[in-house]
């Protein structure tokens, strides 16, 4: 191959050593084998895939159902938080608070004291 | 899907000239009746019902078995940088790259190094004498583009072809040595 091949030489190069040249051409029993195929192939039917567009309907009545849903519950996540139930109202006698800080903020440690056991 | 016969006689038509581009661009016998093979069966599996008319279904074939050699060609080549990854060790390629430069001279077997598109293009236009237009129609490519393949595989054959022959003229100093 020379340094830099012109054009015209590269184009001789490709066809004189062209792999066609010395090669037979298609073995006919291989094509007769492999047009059967196809003609088999193009026979059979095709699977069949599933397709996306198959879910557009379903999507849109689980979205028609989650409106519907939501507009005849429309308090189910817009509820106020229910007042808190006051279990025992504490005295500052009967109980002691203890404030820490952490990363999170202050909290508070109430200890009550069993009065009847004092 | 198509009507069968009419894939069949797609086969008649195109085989032979298919498998002659399969050769050029694989340079393997074996291969190119796989690739033969594999574009037609891909085409009796799609779904899109065949171009109209014998332009356009050459054009549709040639781009089928085009993509088909391309993934070859990315499969092989991941196969050898996997090979070549485990054979660093062994240092034991010194042979193998003689080889391949005296191979290298074979102009084809410098082919080998290009993508497959590149390949085809400059096979379809200096070999198959199809001018830049028919080319850019049969790849579904632009004009410009199919002008900078083959300017880019003109040049990889250009350098590569020098270096290999250095190669070769290195390795027989060391020979006479």
């Amino acid at each position: 191959m020379s340094k830099n091949p012109s054009q015209d030489q590269l184009r001789q190069q490709l066809r004189e050593q062209d792999p066609m040249l010395r090669d037979q051409g298609p073995d006919p029993d291989r094509m007769a084998l492999i047009r059967r195929k196809i003609l088999a192939e193009s026979r059979s039917p095709s699977p069949r895939r599933i397709s996306y567009r198959l879910f557009i309907p379903l999507a849109a009545v689980l979205l028609v159902s989650f409106l519907i849903y939501r507009h005849q519950n429309p308090t189910v996540t817009s509820l106020p938080p229910a007042e808190p139930t006051v279990l025992r109202e504490v005295s500052s006698l009967d109980a002691d608070q203890v404030h820490f800080t952490t990363s999170g903020g202050v909290r508070l440690i109430w200890q009550f004291r069993n009065q009847k056991s004092e | 899907m198509d009507d069968p016969n009419l894939i069949a006689e797609h086969f008649d038509r195109f085989h032979r000239r298919l498998y002659a581009l399969a050769v050029r661009i694989t340079n393997d016998a074996v291969e190119a009746e796989d690739l033969l093979q594999e574009t037609f069966l891909r085409i009796c599996r799609s779904r899109k019902p065949l171009p109209e008319s014998e332009k356009q279904v050459e054009a549709y074939l040639i781009r089928i078995l085009v993509n088909l050699c391309r993934d070859r060609f990315r499969r092989l080549k991941h196969r050898e940088q996997v090979a070549a990854e485990g054979d660093q060790e062994d240092h034991s390629d010194q042979g193998g790259s003689a080889r391949s430069a005296e191979a290298g001279l074979q102009i084809y077997n410098l082919l080998a190094g290009l993508d497959p598109r590149r390949r085809a293009i400059l096979i379809l236009k200096e070999v198959e004498d199809r001018d830049v237009a028919e080319i850019a129609v049969l790849l579904g490519i632009t004009r410009v583009t199919v002008r900078w393949h083959l300017m880019a595989a003109r040049r990889y054959l250009s350098e590569v072809g020098s270096s290999s022959r250095k190669q070769g003229t290195r390795g027989q100093g060391v020979q006479h040595e």
